[in-house]
Protein backbone atom coordinates (compact mmCIF):
# COMPACT_ATOMS: atom_id res chain seq x y z
CA UNK A 1 0.00 0.00 0.00
CA UNK A 2 2.87 2.17 0.60
CA UNK A 3 3.23 3.28 -3.23
CA UNK A 4 -0.17 3.60 -3.37
CA UNK A 5 -0.69 6.39 -0.74
CA UNK A 6 2.65 8.10 -0.81
CA UNK A 7 0.99 10.98 -2.84
CA UNK A 8 -2.20 10.81 -1.15
CA UNK A 9 -0.37 11.03 2.35
CA UNK A 10 -3.33 11.50 4.94
CA UNK A 11 -5.38 13.63 2.83
CA UNK A 12 -5.92 16.47 4.82
CA UNK A 13 -5.69 18.56 1.43
CA UNK A 14 -9.20 16.72 1.47
CA UNK A 15 -10.33 19.20 3.47
CA UNK A 16 -9.31 22.58 1.54
CA UNK A 17 -10.86 21.01 -1.94
CA UNK A 18 -13.47 23.07 -3.59
CA UNK A 19 -17.53 21.70 -3.66
CA UNK A 20 -16.69 20.22 -7.00
CA UNK A 21 -14.37 17.33 -6.25
CA UNK A 22 -17.52 15.65 -4.65
CA UNK A 23 -20.97 17.21 -6.00
CA UNK A 24 -20.38 19.08 -9.08
CA UNK A 25 -22.84 20.71 -11.86
CA UNK A 26 -25.29 21.68 -10.18
CA UNK A 27 -28.20 21.97 -12.42
CA UNK A 28 -31.06 24.47 -12.63
CA UNK A 29 -34.07 24.03 -14.60
CA UNK A 30 -37.14 26.13 -14.95
CA UNK A 31 -40.47 25.15 -16.70
CA UNK A 32 -43.19 27.05 -18.31
CA UNK A 33 -45.98 26.70 -20.34
CA UNK A 34 -47.85 29.11 -23.11
CA UNK A 35 -50.59 30.71 -21.61
CA UNK A 36 -54.17 29.38 -23.11
CA UNK A 37 -52.82 26.35 -25.09
CA UNK A 38 -53.55 22.36 -24.11
CA UNK A 39 -50.21 20.99 -22.92
CA UNK A 40 -47.53 19.59 -25.42
CA UNK A 41 -48.48 15.76 -24.74
CA UNK A 42 -52.27 16.52 -25.76
CA UNK A 43 -51.49 18.56 -28.62
CA UNK A 44 -51.43 17.80 -32.11
CA UNK A 45 -48.29 18.20 -33.95
CA UNK A 46 -49.06 21.19 -35.67
CA UNK A 47 -49.90 22.60 -32.51
CA UNK A 48 -46.89 22.06 -30.96
CA UNK A 49 -45.43 23.07 -33.72
CA UNK A 50 -46.79 26.58 -33.65
CA UNK A 51 -46.28 26.02 -29.99
CA UNK A 52 -42.61 25.54 -30.47
CA UNK A 53 -42.44 28.88 -33.22
CA UNK A 54 -44.10 30.64 -30.30
CA UNK A 55 -41.84 29.77 -27.80
CA UNK A 56 -39.14 30.28 -29.61
CA UNK A 57 -40.02 33.84 -30.89
CA UNK A 58 -40.72 34.84 -26.87
CA UNK A 59 -36.97 33.07 -26.17
CA UNK A 60 -34.80 34.93 -28.47
CA UNK A 61 -36.85 38.17 -27.05
CA UNK A 62 -36.10 37.39 -23.60
CA UNK A 63 -32.37 36.50 -24.34
CA UNK A 64 -32.06 39.31 -26.50
CA UNK A 65 -32.29 41.88 -23.19
CA UNK A 66 -29.68 39.94 -21.64
CA UNK A 67 -27.76 40.20 -25.27
CA UNK A 68 -27.82 36.65 -25.83
CA UNK A 69 -28.06 34.59 -29.16
CA UNK A 70 -30.64 31.94 -29.30
CA UNK A 71 -29.08 29.19 -31.36
CA UNK A 72 -31.52 26.19 -32.55
CA UNK A 73 -30.17 22.86 -32.74
CA UNK A 74 -31.32 20.12 -35.05
CA UNK A 75 -31.89 16.35 -34.49
CA UNK A 76 -33.41 14.29 -31.30
CA UNK A 77 -31.93 13.97 -27.82
CA UNK A 78 -30.06 11.11 -28.65
CA UNK A 79 -28.80 12.01 -31.44
CA UNK A 80 -27.56 15.22 -29.71
CA UNK A 81 -25.22 13.06 -27.66
CA UNK A 82 -24.14 10.33 -29.47
CA UNK A 83 -20.26 10.54 -30.24
CA UNK A 84 -20.05 8.69 -33.17
CA UNK A 85 -23.06 10.48 -34.77
CA UNK A 86 -20.51 13.55 -34.21
CA UNK A 87 -22.98 15.15 -31.73
CA UNK A 88 -23.41 18.40 -31.19
CA UNK A 89 -23.78 18.14 -27.55
CA UNK A 90 -21.44 16.02 -27.14
CA UNK A 91 -18.60 18.23 -24.91
CA UNK A 92 -21.40 19.50 -23.64
CA UNK A 93 -21.99 20.53 -20.18
CA UNK A 94 -25.78 19.22 -20.82
CA UNK A 95 -24.70 15.42 -20.65
CA UNK A 96 -26.15 13.75 -18.21
CA UNK A 97 -29.55 16.58 -17.42
CA UNK A 98 -32.09 15.23 -15.66
CA UNK A 99 -34.62 14.92 -19.20
CA UNK A 100 -37.61 13.98 -18.81
CA UNK A 101 -37.69 10.34 -18.53
CA UNK A 102 -40.78 9.98 -20.68
CA UNK A 103 -39.39 8.74 -24.27
CA UNK A 104 -42.46 10.16 -25.92
CA UNK A 105 -41.71 13.32 -24.39
CA UNK A 106 -37.80 13.46 -25.08
CA UNK A 107 -38.36 12.20 -28.81
CA UNK A 108 -40.79 15.09 -29.75
CA UNK A 109 -38.73 17.42 -27.77
CA UNK A 110 -36.50 20.08 -30.05
CA UNK A 111 -33.78 22.34 -28.82
CA UNK A 112 -31.39 25.57 -28.62
CA UNK A 113 -28.82 26.50 -26.76
CA UNK A 114 -28.97 30.34 -24.96
CA UNK A 115 -25.86 32.30 -25.03
CA UNK A 116 -23.35 29.86 -26.62
CA UNK A 117 -24.30 27.20 -24.38
CA UNK A 118 -24.77 29.09 -20.85
CA UNK A 119 -28.52 27.19 -21.26
CA UNK A 120 -30.31 24.98 -22.88
CA UNK A 121 -33.76 25.40 -23.81
CA UNK A 122 -36.34 21.99 -24.65
CA UNK A 123 -39.26 22.58 -26.47
CA UNK A 124 -42.21 20.61 -26.01
CA UNK A 125 -40.69 17.83 -24.03
CA UNK A 126 -43.50 17.57 -20.66
CA UNK A 127 -43.80 22.02 -20.98
CA UNK A 128 -43.84 23.96 -23.98
CA UNK A 129 -40.17 25.64 -23.07
CA UNK A 130 -37.57 24.23 -20.33
CA UNK A 131 -34.55 25.90 -19.54
CA UNK A 132 -31.68 24.39 -18.40
CA UNK A 133 -28.48 25.66 -16.76
CA UNK A 134 -25.66 23.18 -15.72
CA UNK A 135 -22.03 24.37 -14.37
CA UNK A 136 -20.35 24.54 -11.01
CA UNK A 137 -21.83 28.56 -10.31
CA UNK A 138 -24.26 28.43 -7.39
CA UNK A 139 -27.37 27.82 -7.85
CA UNK A 140 -28.50 30.70 -6.94
CA UNK A 141 -26.63 32.77 -10.02
CA UNK A 142 -28.07 29.89 -12.24
CA UNK A 143 -31.25 30.99 -11.49
CA UNK A 144 -31.56 34.31 -11.71
CA UNK A 145 -29.79 33.69 -14.89
CA UNK A 146 -32.61 31.77 -16.08
CA UNK A 147 -35.53 33.79 -14.25
CA UNK A 148 -34.18 37.13 -16.00
CA UNK A 149 -34.63 35.31 -19.78
CA UNK A 150 -37.81 34.08 -18.90
CA UNK A 151 -38.82 37.35 -17.45
CA UNK A 152 -37.87 39.18 -21.00
CA UNK A 153 -39.62 36.43 -22.95
CA UNK A 154 -42.87 36.45 -21.00
CA UNK A 155 -43.44 39.67 -22.31
CA UNK A 156 -43.43 38.55 -25.68
CA UNK A 157 -45.68 35.63 -24.78
CA UNK A 158 -47.44 35.48 -21.39
CA UNK A 159 -47.17 31.70 -19.44
CA UNK A 160 -50.05 30.00 -18.09
CA UNK A 161 -49.92 31.05 -14.45
CA UNK A 162 -52.76 30.88 -11.21
CA UNK A 163 -52.66 32.99 -8.62
CA UNK A 164 -53.56 29.79 -6.28
CA UNK A 165 -51.38 27.31 -8.11
CA UNK A 166 -48.17 29.24 -9.49
CA UNK A 167 -46.92 28.75 -12.78
CA UNK A 168 -49.25 25.53 -14.57
CA UNK A 169 -47.74 22.50 -16.10
CA UNK A 170 -48.36 18.91 -17.14
CA UNK A 171 -46.28 17.60 -14.19
CA UNK A 172 -47.96 18.66 -11.37
CA UNK A 173 -43.91 18.40 -9.98
CA UNK A 174 -42.85 21.22 -11.83
CA UNK A 175 -46.25 23.23 -11.11
CA UNK A 176 -45.62 26.57 -8.66
CA UNK A 177 -42.60 27.81 -9.24
CA UNK A 178 -41.67 25.63 -12.22
CA UNK A 179 -38.09 25.27 -10.52
CA UNK A 180 -36.23 21.90 -9.93
CA UNK A 181 -32.46 21.55 -8.71
CA UNK A 182 -30.18 18.86 -9.19
CA UNK A 183 -26.66 17.61 -8.94
CA UNK A 184 -24.48 15.17 -9.97
CA UNK A 185 -22.32 13.46 -7.24
CA UNK A 186 -19.81 10.71 -6.98
CA UNK A 187 -20.40 8.65 -3.79
CA UNK A 188 -17.51 6.64 -3.94
CA UNK A 189 -16.02 6.86 -0.55
CA UNK A 190 -19.86 6.07 1.39
CA UNK A 191 -19.26 3.15 -1.10
CA UNK A 192 -16.42 1.65 -0.06
CA UNK A 193 -16.74 2.40 3.36
CA UNK A 194 -20.18 0.97 3.67
CA UNK A 195 -22.66 4.23 4.53
CA UNK A 196 -24.05 4.97 0.83
CA UNK A 197 -27.14 3.04 2.32
CA UNK A 198 -28.21 5.80 5.00
CA UNK A 199 -27.40 8.58 3.09
CA UNK A 200 -29.70 7.47 0.75
CA UNK A 201 -32.19 6.89 2.97
CA UNK A 202 -32.18 10.24 4.48
CA UNK A 203 -31.73 11.84 1.01
CA UNK A 204 -35.41 9.94 -0.11
CA UNK A 205 -36.67 11.00 2.98
CA UNK A 206 -36.31 14.35 2.90
CA UNK A 207 -37.73 14.39 -0.80
CA UNK A 208 -34.79 13.89 -3.00
CA UNK A 209 -34.43 11.16 -5.89
CA UNK A 210 -31.21 9.75 -6.10
CA UNK A 211 -30.75 8.07 -9.56
CA UNK A 212 -27.60 6.47 -11.72
CA UNK A 213 -26.06 8.72 -13.76
CA UNK A 214 -24.41 6.63 -15.79
CA UNK A 215 -25.48 2.91 -16.71
CA UNK A 216 -27.98 0.81 -18.00
CA UNK A 217 -30.09 1.92 -15.13
CA UNK A 218 -29.49 5.66 -15.58
CA UNK A 219 -32.47 8.00 -14.82
CA UNK A 220 -34.25 4.46 -12.96
CA UNK A 221 -35.35 5.73 -9.34
CA UNK A 222 -35.91 2.06 -8.28
CA UNK A 223 -32.21 1.19 -8.81
CA UNK A 224 -29.35 1.96 -6.35
CA UNK A 225 -26.59 0.08 -8.49
CA UNK A 226 -24.91 3.46 -10.14
CA UNK A 227 -21.54 2.44 -12.22
CA UNK A 228 -19.07 4.58 -10.85
CA UNK A 229 -21.01 5.63 -7.72
CA UNK A 230 -22.42 8.68 -9.98
CA UNK A 231 -25.73 9.48 -8.87
CA UNK A 232 -28.18 12.59 -9.85
CA UNK A 233 -29.67 13.94 -6.94
CA UNK A 234 -33.06 15.83 -7.80
CA UNK A 235 -35.11 17.87 -5.50
CA UNK A 236 -38.94 16.78 -6.87
CA UNK A 237 -41.04 17.86 -4.29
CA UNK A 238 -40.74 21.85 -4.81
CA UNK A 239 -42.87 23.32 -2.10
CA UNK A 240 -42.05 27.14 -1.34
CA UNK A 241 -40.67 30.11 -2.91
CA UNK A 242 -37.64 29.79 -5.11
CA UNK A 243 -35.72 31.30 -2.43
CA UNK A 244 -36.69 28.42 -0.13
CA UNK A 245 -35.91 25.48 -3.11
CA UNK A 246 -32.50 26.94 -3.27
CA UNK A 247 -31.91 26.89 0.26
CA UNK A 248 -32.87 23.84 0.66
CA UNK A 249 -30.77 22.46 -2.14
CA UNK A 250 -27.58 24.37 -1.31
CA UNK A 251 -27.82 22.98 2.31
CA UNK A 252 -28.44 19.64 1.44
CA UNK A 253 -25.56 19.48 -1.26
CA UNK A 254 -23.12 21.20 1.38
CA UNK A 255 -23.93 18.19 3.91
CA UNK A 256 -23.71 15.23 1.37
CA UNK A 257 -20.43 16.39 0.46
CA UNK A 258 -19.44 16.89 3.63
CA UNK A 259 -20.31 13.49 4.35
CA UNK A 260 -18.28 12.18 1.28
CA UNK A 261 -15.28 14.12 1.85
CA UNK A 262 -15.38 13.01 5.48
CA UNK A 263 -15.74 9.23 4.48
CA UNK A 264 -12.51 9.78 1.52
CA UNK A 265 -10.54 11.51 4.30
CA UNK A 266 -11.44 8.43 6.97
CA UNK A 267 -10.62 6.21 4.32
CA UNK A 268 -7.25 7.28 3.18
CA UNK A 269 -6.03 8.14 6.95
CA UNK A 270 -6.55 4.46 7.74
CA UNK A 271 -4.98 3.69 4.10
CA UNK A 272 -7.35 1.73 4.06
CA UNK A 273 -7.48 -1.82 2.61
CA UNK A 274 -10.50 -1.99 0.54
CA UNK A 275 -9.68 1.55 -0.91
CA UNK A 276 -6.65 -0.19 -1.63
CA UNK A 277 -7.95 -2.91 -2.92
CA UNK A 278 -9.97 -1.47 -5.09
CA UNK A 279 -8.06 0.74 -7.18
CA UNK A 280 -5.89 -2.07 -7.93
CA UNK A 281 -8.89 -4.24 -9.13
CA UNK A 282 -10.44 -1.05 -11.03
CA UNK A 283 -6.99 -0.98 -12.94
CA UNK A 284 -5.98 -4.79 -13.20
CA UNK A 285 -9.57 -5.06 -14.79
CA UNK A 286 -9.35 -2.57 -17.04
CA UNK A 287 -5.75 -3.69 -18.31
CA UNK A 288 -6.40 -7.36 -18.90
CA UNK A 289 -10.12 -7.10 -19.53
CA UNK A 290 -11.46 -9.56 -22.73
CA UNK A 291 -14.76 -9.44 -22.01
CA UNK A 292 -16.42 -6.36 -20.28
CA UNK A 293 -19.85 -5.27 -19.85
CA UNK A 294 -21.36 -1.58 -20.19
CA UNK A 295 -21.71 -1.42 -16.26
CA UNK A 296 -18.21 -3.07 -15.43
CA UNK A 297 -16.15 -0.84 -18.13
CA UNK A 298 -18.05 2.20 -16.79
CA UNK A 299 -17.36 0.91 -13.19
CA UNK A 300 -13.64 1.09 -13.35
CA UNK A 301 -13.37 4.04 -15.80
CA UNK A 302 -15.02 6.12 -13.58
CA UNK A 303 -13.06 4.43 -10.20
CA UNK A 304 -9.83 5.56 -12.08
CA UNK A 305 -10.99 9.34 -12.27
CA UNK A 306 -11.78 8.63 -8.65
CA UNK A 307 -8.58 7.36 -7.41
CA UNK A 308 -6.68 10.29 -9.61
CA UNK A 309 -9.27 12.69 -7.71
CA UNK A 310 -7.38 11.11 -4.76
CA UNK A 311 -3.98 11.28 -5.48
CA UNK A 312 -3.83 7.26 -5.75
CA UNK A 313 -2.91 7.57 -9.08
CA UNK A 314 -1.17 9.55 -11.58
CA UNK A 315 -2.85 11.03 -14.72
CA UNK A 316 -1.17 13.36 -17.04
CA UNK A 317 -3.87 16.25 -18.36
CA UNK A 318 -3.85 13.50 -21.70
CA UNK A 319 -5.00 10.44 -19.95
CA UNK A 320 -7.58 12.02 -17.83
CA UNK A 321 -9.25 13.95 -20.80
CA UNK A 322 -8.98 10.48 -22.52
CA UNK A 323 -10.63 8.63 -19.61
CA UNK A 324 -13.59 10.94 -19.05
CA UNK A 325 -14.19 10.56 -23.06
CA UNK A 326 -14.20 6.45 -22.47
CA UNK A 327 -16.85 7.52 -19.74
CA UNK A 328 -18.97 9.61 -22.37
CA UNK A 329 -18.52 7.05 -24.87
CA UNK A 330 -19.51 3.99 -22.63
CA UNK A 331 -22.37 5.71 -21.07
CA UNK A 332 -24.41 6.05 -24.51
CA UNK A 333 -24.53 3.05 -25.86
CA UNK A 334 -23.97 -1.00 -25.87
CA UNK A 335 -21.86 -1.05 -28.67
CA UNK A 336 -19.07 1.49 -29.09
CA UNK A 337 -18.28 1.20 -32.57
CA UNK A 338 -18.74 3.98 -35.02
CA UNK A 339 -20.24 2.38 -37.45
CA UNK A 340 -22.90 0.54 -35.75
CA UNK A 341 -25.64 1.85 -34.54
CA UNK A 342 -26.98 0.98 -30.95
CA UNK A 343 -28.22 -2.60 -30.67
CA UNK A 344 -30.01 -3.52 -27.59
CA UNK A 345 -29.17 -7.16 -27.91
CA UNK A 346 -25.28 -6.46 -27.84
CA UNK A 347 -23.36 -10.16 -27.53
CA UNK A 348 -19.86 -10.89 -27.13
CA UNK A 349 -18.43 -8.73 -30.09
CA UNK A 350 -19.63 -5.76 -28.49
CA UNK A 351 -17.97 -7.24 -25.14
CA UNK A 352 -14.78 -7.37 -26.67
CA UNK A 353 -15.04 -4.23 -28.91
CA UNK A 354 -15.38 -2.65 -25.26
CA UNK A 355 -12.70 -4.48 -23.61
CA UNK A 356 -10.08 -3.64 -26.56
CA UNK A 357 -11.23 0.44 -25.65
CA UNK A 358 -10.31 -0.24 -22.04
CA UNK A 359 -6.74 -2.20 -22.50
CA UNK A 360 -4.36 1.16 -24.36
CA UNK A 361 -5.87 3.49 -20.94
CA UNK A 362 -5.39 0.93 -18.05
CA UNK A 363 -2.27 -0.78 -19.07
CA UNK A 364 -0.43 2.14 -18.28
CA UNK A 365 -1.41 2.69 -14.59
CA UNK A 366 -0.09 -0.79 -13.79
CA UNK A 367 3.36 -0.24 -12.59
CA UNK A 368 1.68 2.88 -10.19
CA UNK A 369 0.02 -0.14 -8.28
CA UNK A 370 1.72 -1.71 -4.87
CA UNK A 371 3.72 -4.73 -5.99
CA UNK A 372 1.92 -8.32 -4.52
CA UNK A 373 3.59 -9.32 -1.50
CA UNK B 1 -63.98 23.65 -4.38
CA UNK B 2 -66.18 23.22 -1.21
CA UNK B 3 -67.78 20.08 0.39
CA UNK B 4 -70.88 18.82 -1.00
CA UNK B 5 -72.10 18.07 2.55
CA UNK B 6 -70.91 20.68 4.82
CA UNK B 7 -70.52 23.43 2.21
CA UNK B 8 -68.26 24.80 4.81
CA UNK B 9 -65.04 23.81 3.89
CA UNK B 10 -62.42 22.90 1.02
CA UNK B 11 -63.24 19.52 -0.59
CA UNK B 12 -59.85 17.64 0.01
CA UNK B 13 -61.04 13.82 -0.95
CA UNK B 14 -63.61 12.04 -3.08
CA UNK B 15 -65.48 9.21 -2.14
CA UNK B 16 -68.37 7.10 -3.53
CA UNK B 17 -71.79 6.83 -1.88
CA UNK B 18 -74.75 5.26 -2.91
CA UNK B 19 -77.28 7.91 -3.34
CA UNK B 20 -81.11 7.06 -4.16
CA UNK B 21 -79.37 2.96 -4.91
CA UNK B 22 -76.94 5.25 -7.48
CA UNK B 23 -73.36 5.23 -6.62
CA UNK B 24 -72.20 8.65 -6.35
CA UNK B 25 -69.10 10.40 -6.66
CA UNK B 26 -68.98 13.02 -3.87
CA UNK B 27 -66.42 15.75 -2.87
CA UNK B 28 -65.91 16.32 0.82
CA UNK B 29 -63.81 17.56 3.33
CA UNK B 30 -61.99 15.18 5.80
CA UNK B 31 -64.18 15.69 8.41
CA UNK B 32 -67.53 14.69 6.65
CA UNK B 33 -65.40 11.63 4.85
CA UNK B 34 -65.79 10.51 8.68
CA UNK B 35 -68.71 11.06 9.80
CA UNK B 36 -71.31 7.62 10.53
CA UNK B 37 -73.94 8.90 8.13
CA UNK B 38 -73.88 11.68 5.33
CA UNK B 39 -77.28 13.80 5.81
CA UNK B 40 -77.61 13.55 2.04
CA UNK B 41 -77.76 9.40 2.16
CA UNK B 42 -80.21 9.83 5.13
CA UNK B 43 -82.43 11.69 3.31
CA UNK B 44 -82.13 9.78 0.40
CA UNK B 45 -83.24 6.92 2.89
CA UNK B 46 -80.20 4.42 3.01
CA UNK B 47 -81.54 1.67 4.83
CA UNK B 48 -79.57 -1.05 6.98
CA UNK B 49 -78.65 -2.99 4.32
CA UNK B 50 -75.76 -0.83 3.60
CA UNK B 51 -73.14 -2.14 0.63
CA UNK B 52 -69.56 -2.02 1.70
CA UNK B 53 -68.98 0.79 -0.01
CA UNK B 54 -71.62 2.31 2.63
CA UNK B 55 -69.58 0.89 5.41
CA UNK B 56 -66.16 2.12 4.05
CA UNK B 57 -67.34 5.61 3.61
CA UNK B 58 -68.95 5.82 7.37
CA UNK B 59 -65.46 4.57 8.88
CA UNK B 60 -63.82 7.10 6.51
CA UNK B 61 -62.06 5.38 4.11
CA UNK B 62 -61.42 6.87 0.84
CA UNK B 63 -63.53 4.67 -1.37
CA UNK B 64 -62.55 4.41 -4.71
CA UNK B 65 -64.45 6.10 -7.46
CA UNK B 66 -67.15 3.24 -8.52
CA UNK B 67 -66.82 2.62 -12.83
CA UNK B 68 -70.21 3.01 -13.00
CA UNK B 69 -69.80 6.73 -12.17
CA UNK B 70 -69.40 9.35 -14.47
CA UNK B 71 -66.05 10.49 -15.09
CA UNK B 72 -65.67 14.06 -15.41
CA UNK B 73 -64.25 15.49 -18.49
CA UNK B 74 -61.97 18.84 -18.72
CA UNK B 75 -63.64 20.68 -21.35
CA UNK B 76 -60.38 22.54 -22.50
CA UNK B 77 -58.15 19.34 -23.19
CA UNK B 78 -61.18 16.27 -23.08
CA UNK B 79 -58.91 14.65 -20.20
CA UNK B 80 -60.71 12.64 -18.25
CA UNK B 81 -60.42 12.04 -14.05
CA UNK B 82 -59.73 8.40 -14.87
CA UNK B 83 -56.47 9.62 -17.00
CA UNK B 84 -55.31 12.25 -14.84
CA UNK B 85 -55.16 9.70 -12.24
CA UNK B 86 -53.48 7.04 -14.51
CA UNK B 87 -50.34 8.95 -15.74
CA UNK B 88 -50.68 11.79 -13.48
CA UNK B 89 -50.65 14.35 -15.87
CA UNK B 90 -52.22 17.09 -16.55
CA UNK B 91 -53.83 18.17 -20.13
CA UNK B 92 -53.93 21.94 -20.30
CA UNK B 93 -54.74 25.19 -17.74
CA UNK B 94 -57.86 24.18 -17.04
CA UNK B 95 -57.52 20.62 -15.71
CA UNK B 96 -56.78 22.91 -12.56
CA UNK B 97 -59.67 24.51 -12.07
CA UNK B 98 -61.85 21.35 -13.38
CA UNK B 99 -59.95 18.69 -11.00
CA UNK B 100 -59.25 20.93 -8.41
CA UNK B 101 -59.44 18.04 -5.43
CA UNK B 102 -56.72 16.31 -7.22
CA UNK B 103 -54.65 18.98 -7.80
CA UNK B 104 -54.58 19.52 -3.81
CA UNK B 105 -54.05 15.80 -3.35
CA UNK B 106 -50.94 15.38 -5.38
CA UNK B 107 -49.67 19.04 -4.32
CA UNK B 108 -49.88 18.18 -0.86
CA UNK B 109 -47.42 15.44 -1.78
CA UNK B 110 -44.92 18.35 -2.42
CA UNK B 111 -43.55 18.16 1.18
CA UNK B 112 -40.74 20.10 1.41
CA UNK B 113 -37.50 18.99 1.53
CA UNK B 114 -36.06 20.16 4.75
CA UNK B 115 -38.29 21.34 7.84
CA UNK B 116 -40.08 23.99 6.72
CA UNK B 117 -38.64 27.54 7.55
CA UNK B 118 -41.40 29.40 9.78
CA UNK B 119 -40.91 31.66 12.25
CA UNK B 120 -40.52 29.91 15.44
CA UNK B 121 -43.39 31.19 18.23
CA UNK B 122 -42.55 33.29 20.73
CA UNK B 123 -42.99 30.66 23.62
CA UNK B 124 -40.38 28.53 21.96
CA UNK B 125 -37.85 31.15 21.34
CA UNK B 126 -38.04 32.52 24.97
CA UNK B 127 -37.67 28.73 26.35
CA UNK B 128 -34.40 28.39 24.25
CA UNK B 129 -33.19 31.60 25.39
CA UNK B 130 -34.31 30.46 29.24
CA UNK B 131 -32.30 27.10 28.44
CA UNK B 132 -29.48 28.80 27.53
CA UNK B 133 -29.42 31.75 30.35
CA UNK B 134 -29.49 28.71 32.75
CA UNK B 135 -26.84 27.02 31.02
CA UNK B 136 -24.37 30.21 30.90
CA UNK B 137 -25.58 31.00 34.79
CA UNK B 138 -24.59 27.33 36.17
CA UNK B 139 -20.81 27.62 34.04
CA UNK B 140 -20.45 31.45 35.64
CA UNK B 141 -21.26 29.94 39.13
CA UNK B 142 -18.81 26.96 39.01
CA UNK B 143 -16.25 29.23 37.52
CA UNK B 144 -16.73 31.41 40.89
CA UNK B 145 -17.62 34.73 38.35
CA UNK B 146 -20.59 35.72 40.60
CA UNK B 147 -20.95 39.42 39.69
CA UNK B 148 -21.67 37.69 36.02
CA UNK B 149 -24.06 34.78 37.62
CA UNK B 150 -25.87 37.58 39.60
CA UNK B 151 -26.39 39.39 35.67
CA UNK B 152 -27.81 36.44 34.34
CA UNK B 153 -29.82 35.21 37.32
CA UNK B 154 -31.72 38.60 36.79
CA UNK B 155 -32.40 38.19 33.16
CA UNK B 156 -33.40 34.83 33.45
CA UNK B 157 -36.33 36.26 36.36
CA UNK B 158 -37.07 38.78 33.78
CA UNK B 159 -37.99 35.41 31.42
CA UNK B 160 -38.88 32.84 33.56
CA UNK B 161 -40.21 34.65 36.43
CA UNK B 162 -41.74 30.97 38.03
CA UNK B 163 -38.46 29.35 36.81
CA UNK B 164 -36.81 29.45 40.46
CA UNK B 165 -33.36 31.48 38.86
CA UNK B 166 -31.73 32.37 42.19
CA UNK B 167 -29.00 34.43 42.13
CA UNK B 168 -26.11 32.29 43.76
CA UNK B 169 -24.85 33.10 47.44
CA UNK B 170 -21.84 35.17 46.97
CA UNK B 171 -18.68 33.03 48.39
CA UNK B 172 -17.51 34.48 52.36
CA UNK B 173 -14.96 37.21 51.20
Amino acid sequence: MARLFSRSGRGDWLRDLPFSTVAFRRCVAIHRNLDGAVFPERQSPEGRETARGVALRALRAGAAERRMKVEELPGTWEELRRPEAGGVLRDNPFEGLPMPRDPEALARASFATVGKGAALAVFNAEDHLSLYAASNAPYAAQWRELDAVLAGASHEAPFAHDTAWGYLSANPDHAGTGLALSFDVCLFGLCLSRTLDPALRALDRLGFETVPTFGPFAGDESSIDAPGCRYLVQSIRNAGTERDIVGRMDATARELSRQEQNARFKLLDAASPELSDFVARSVSAGAFARQTGQAEALDVALAVLFAADLRLLRLGARQRAAFADLVRVLSYAETVSADKPADPAAGADDRARRAALLRPLFAPLLPQLDPLP
Amino acid sequence: MQCEICHLHPATRAVTRKIAGEPRELYVCDACARTAASPVAAADGAGPGRDVSDLLFSIGFPVPASKKAKDRICPGCGLSRGELREKRRFGCPRCYETFETDVRTFLSEQIPAAPRSRETPAEALREREVAKLKASLAKAVKEDRYEDASTIADRLRALDPDGGASAPERGDG
